[in-house]
């Protein structure tokens, strides 16, 4: 009972999806496909036999056997309807292309000014370093501490680690699985790094100014724009259960 | 031992960590998340004059986005995540508290806006002693708050939800 109900609350959290299949006495329902919303595929019936890959719902981890290649949609978890997979197939060459060009336009969206603020003869001009460090002066400080994670620490961490896993998803790349730590920090850097939400924070600010000054967007602005864009597809398409088991399948020989 | 135990563990660091929230999220309401100076005069704005001035302004779209984004939604996120822990040592709807939580999990980020459009302002709105922006202590107190209810989502594990389901026979944990 002890070891059993050790097991049973040791929350499997996502990342450590493979569970050698052989070793469960309980049979796998298989996942489904689409948007169909249908719950929990009763389980005495959807049994399938122990050959097929083996993935678990990191959300109410139900183990599921991987559907096989053929079908098309987006994989949901049959229990609780927890997506498993993008509807598109995770392309790490060109995924690898789309980071690459985010991390060239990432450092001048840092430095360069965001916008341009004139009034009554003066301007000023500011950068998201600008704005980092403006808040990092007295009491204060912890604002700005977590401004630098948030807009400059893990967009970065974001953009090594999605290129490191890339990198080694490419058919052929020389070298073995990398450092379950950039899974890790590939996960949190998706969900730490505001980038997205700063860009909607200059809209605001800039219709705020809008009307006690001229405001004109700088080439920051532009260079922000586009890597977060880039940024959208590529944490789109590379979901990080998807990109798991994608390493998983090309290491396994 | 009791079955859950861990869980139960796991639930106490998301309660604490989400009473913290709720505590600064009341200085975080209350308190100047910023200070216009223009011409000598200061003037301070709490996060509720900031949305009533972009009303005024003539911007409700912009002002719907503001008030969603700050006021509503770390309101919102407090109570649901509150109801999910509440329920969750007794769970008998898991599906549609797994939902909740994966829509309060992504929303919490949006809350940082503010924090954003304060930092934006002062750096740019520094024109000597004509007007500059100065970041207010509220502004200190909500990005505490949002952090905490982020870090508290955090702490609580989905799959928890799901251990008293009667068709987790399939689990592989019986």
């Amino acid at each position: 009972m002890g070891a059993a109900s050790l097991r049973l609350a040791g929350f499997i959290k996502p990342g450590k999806i493979p569970v050698p299949l052989h070793s469960l006495p309980v049979p796998v329902s298989s996942c489904c496909y689409g948007n169909r919303k249908e719950v929990a595929v009763p389980n005495n019936q959807a049994v399938e036999t122990m050959t097929a890959p083996a993935l678990q719902c990191p959300d109410c981890g139900t183990h599921l056997a991987e559907p096989s290649r053929q079908a098309r949609g987006a994989w949901r978890c049959p229990r609780c309807d927890c997506q498993l997979s993008g509807a598109w197939s995770l392309r790490p060459d060109s995924l690898l292309a789309l980071t690459v060009s985010t991390a060239v336009l990432w450092l001048p969206a840092l430095i360069l000014p965001l916008m341009r603020l004139e009034n009554l003869g003066l301007d000023r001009e500011a950068s998201l370093l600008d704005c980092v460090v403006r808040l990092m002066e007295g009491v204060y400080l912890p604002v700005g501490l977590l401004l630098l994670l948030t807009l400059v620490i893990m967009p970065a961490v974001n953009l090594l680690s999605a290129g490191r896993l890339l990198w080694a998803a490419r058919a052929g790349s020389p070298g073995g699985m990398p450092d379950p730590l950039w899974m890790r920090m590939y996960r949190h850097s998706r969900e730490w790094a505001m980038t997205d939400i700063f860009l909607l924070g200059i809209l605001i600010a800039m219709t705020k100014l809008g009307d006690m000054a001229s405001v004109t967007p700088g080439p920051g602005l532009f260079c922000l724009v586009v890597a977060v864009l880039l940024r959208l597809i590529v944490e789109t398409l590379a979901q990080p259960d998807q990109l798991q088991r994608l390493l998983e399948a090309r290491h396994e020989t | 031992m009791k079955p859950n135990a861990p869980a139960a563990q796991q639930r106490t660091l998301a309660w604490s960590l989400l009473v913290a929230a709720t505590v600064w999220l009341v200085p975080a309401n209350l308190l100047p998340i910023m200070a216009v100076t223009e011409a000598g005069r200061g003037k301070p704005t709490t996060i509720a004059d900031g949305i009533w001035q972009l009303f005024e302004a003539g911007m409700p779209g912009i002002a719907i986005i503001v008030f969603v984004a700050s006021l509503l939604v770390p309101l919102f996120k407090v109570l649901v995540l509150a109801v999910i822990y509440w329920r969750a040592a007794r769970e008998n709807n898991p599906l549609l508290s797994t939902r909740a939580y994966r829509l309060v999990y992504w929303i919490g980020r949006w809350s940082m806006l503010d924090v954003f459009v304060v930092a934006l302002l002062a750096a740019v709105v520094e024109f000597g002693s004509l007007a500059r922006v100065e970041p207010g202590p509220g502004v200190l107190a909500f990005a505490l708050a949002v952090v905490l209810t982020m870090l508290s989502a955090h702490a609580f594990s989905p799959q928890q939800l799901w251990l008293q389901d009667t068709d987790g026979a399939d689990h592989g944990y019986t």
